[in-house]
């Protein structure tokens, strides 16, 4: 068990990903906006009038998120005022109290079933969730002990890496008419696709936390002859648990991105077949709507895994 | 027959970039008789870890072999235990969990109560049973390095590997620990060998029944062998008085100070 740092390039692997929203994007949650403006000399945070000597002292993280929440409003304004205009001049665009609207009617009644392809947008959302998770969660099934396994071997790693390094530029759509033809059936096929793209920032990003046990721990089960099962349970995991929820939390961010994507080449039910329906129906609204509504749950998923990073990463530091 | 056999043992380690290669152990041969308990002394970055890993089983010798019990050594095996000059302790585990784990490794067939057993003697015996639940990061250094012990004395070795174990210690922390030591060694567990790296010249003549100089190059490895003829058991006050104890001191500031001038 030669575990000398074979794996550390793929610790960059995050760089060679689709795009992922990253925790300092400005979706970030308001505490981290609040920190965030404190710590930096931003324009807004100038603003705020100096902290008086004789105002009470938790006044001043109040002001610091009262004044990030209102930047973010006059940005969120802003927005749609471009918005507004843009959509005014070209006339083919929905303006944004036609797609407000639109979101409400359709928030009205999420969750209405009238068969086949009239679903609520709801339903559509928990159908997408539903793949998403199934895929995700057997990629996590396989990702995880083959991570451990060619992190901890270099032999495996050098048998399994460069298939991993061929496969993982491809974009996940290319596997959805392998998909098609092995399960014989669209939705199997879509859970596969997000089965693919969740699969290799697990595996990478678990291989190169078992890769990185540091040489001292090595040691350490070496002289007191730590059985293989022994050395993996009691240091191999604990070390690697925090570069595991790192990569589940990429691979659900690109997940929720690509299943859009597989469903408008699928059909038949989800939010990705919902988008491609309302734009054959030419109604633009009902895209933007959705649009947004996508956007909002991205965000909650990712702050899912932002928690349950740091429940990890906190009791690394022994707390 | 000796139980532990040093033979010829050389070991560089290569040069990368801007860096030269060193002849850490140039030609080291030792002895360790049954139930002798030896120090190594020495200064910074004279190999004495390096002989240490070697004996233990986790470096290779360039060339040479080290013997236990008439059996060459190529791995680590259930005869050495170490407390590694760093502590390594296990950082998820708890003090409780990294001592049991060790002891259950080196044991696979014994029973549960026993390893439970012999886990609650060591750690009581370093002082460490209330503090058992706690992670290594959540107790001090010296905790840490107390819990080092006692996990290589519930492994039962005979022979016991220490690198630095009481670094980190203050004085009377130290001296508790000095006296458990021997305590454990002479009477209380299977080890019969203590192999023992120390930058105290106290530490060395109180503990030891023979000390190990080891140089820096152009010096030999090993400078000089000094045995320590005072009875045992040593007491650490009256001790210092006994003209062997000064005389011993004395050959070791000597060479100590020799050794340095010939690095500087
Ligand atoms: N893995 C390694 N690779 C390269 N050089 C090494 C390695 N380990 C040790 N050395 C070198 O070998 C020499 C001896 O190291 P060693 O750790 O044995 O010293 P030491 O006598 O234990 O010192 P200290 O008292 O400071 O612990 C040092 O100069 C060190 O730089
Ligand atoms: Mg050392």
């Amino acid at each position: 068990m030669s575990v000398t740092g074979h794996v550390t390039k793929v610790e960059n692997t995050a760089v060679a990903m689709p795009p992922q929203p990253a925790p300092e994007s400005p979706v970030a949650p308001e505490s981290e906006a609040a920190v965030e403006s404190a710590a930096a000399p931003e324009p807004g945070a100038a603003a705020a009038p100096s902290p008086d000597a004789a105002r009470p002292t938790w006044l001043a993280p109040v002001q610091r998120t009262a004044a990030a929440v209102g930047w973010g409003l006059l940005g969120g304004l802003l927005f749609v005022g471009l918005w507004a205009v843009v959509a005014y001049r070209s006339g083919d665009l929905p303006s944004p109290s036609s797609a407000f609207s639109t979101l409400i009617d359709l928030l009205a009644d999420p969750f209405r079933d009238g068969g086949e392809t009239d679903k609520g947008i709801g339903l559509q959302l928990a159908i997408s969730l539903g793949r998403v998770f199934s895929g995700f969660a057997l990629a996590a099934l396989v990702g995880v002990p083959l991570g451990l396994l060619i992190g901890g071997s270099r032999r495996a790693w050098q048998a399994v890496n460069p298939v991993v390094q061929i496969l993982r530029p491809v974009s996940p759509l290319a596997w959805f008419p392998l998909g098609l033809v092995v399960f014989k059936d669209a939705p199997n096929a879509a859970v596969f696709v997000i089965f693919v793209t969740a699969l290799w920032p697990t595996v990478l990003n678990t291989a190169a936390g078992a890769a990185s046990v540091p040489e001292d721990q090595h040691n350490v089960a070496r002289v007191f002859r730590f059985s293989r099962f022994s050395y993996v349970r009691n240091i191999v995991i604990p070390h690697a648990l925090p570069s595991v929820v790192t990569g589940l939390r990429l691979s659900m961010g690109i997940a929720w991105m690509v299943i859009v994507a597989v469903e408008m080449l699928s059909g038949g039910t989800g939010i990705g077949f919902f988008v491609w329906d309302s734009y054959n129906a030419s109604n633009l609204s009902a895209v933007i709507s959705a649009i947004l509504l996508i956007g909002c749950i991205g965000v909650v998923l990712d702050c899912l895994f932002l928690w349950l990073s740091r429940l990890v990463g906190a009791k690394e530091s022994g707390q | 027959m000796s139980q532990l056999e040093i033979d010829g043992l050389h070991m560089s380690f290569p040069g990368r970039r801007g860096i030269a290669p060193q002849h850490v152990l140039r030609g080291v041969d030792l002895q360790v008789g049954q139930g002798e308990f030896v120090s190594l002394i020495g200064h910074s970055g004279c190999g004495k870890s390096t002989l240490l890993n070697v004996v233990a089983g986790l470096l290779r010798p360039n060339s040479g072999r080290v013997l236990v019990g008439g059996q060459p050594v190529t791995a680590p095996g259930p005869d050495r235990a170490m407390v590694f000059q760093n502590y390594s302790l296990l950082p998820r585990l708890s003090l409780l969990a990294n001592v049991r784990e060790a002891a259950r490794s080196a044991n696979p067939q014994a029973p549960r109560e026993r390893i439970d057993e012999t886990v609650e003697r060591y750690l009581s015996a370093v002082g460490l049973w209330e503090h058992r639940n706690k992670r290594p990061r959540q107790v001090s250094g010296g905790m840490q390095q107390r819990t080092a012990v006692a996990r290589a004395f519930a492994v039962g070795p005979r022979i016991l590997l220490l690198d630095e174990p009481f670094g980190a210690l203050d004085a009377l922390t130290r001296a508790r620990l000095q006296e458990q030591l021997l305590e454990l060694w002479a009477n209380e567990s299977t080890t019969e060998t203590v192999l023992m790296v120390t930058h105290g010249i106290d530490e060395a003549i109180l503990l030891a029944d023979r000390i190990v100089v080891m140089g820096n190059p152009p010096q030999p490895s090993i400078v000089d062998i000094i045995p320590v003829e005072l009875p045992r058991p040593r007491d650490r006050v009256t001790v210092i008085d006994d003209p062997a104890y000064r005389q011993v001191q004395q050959r070791l500031l000597d060479l100590l100070h020799a050794d340095q001038q010939a690095v500087a």
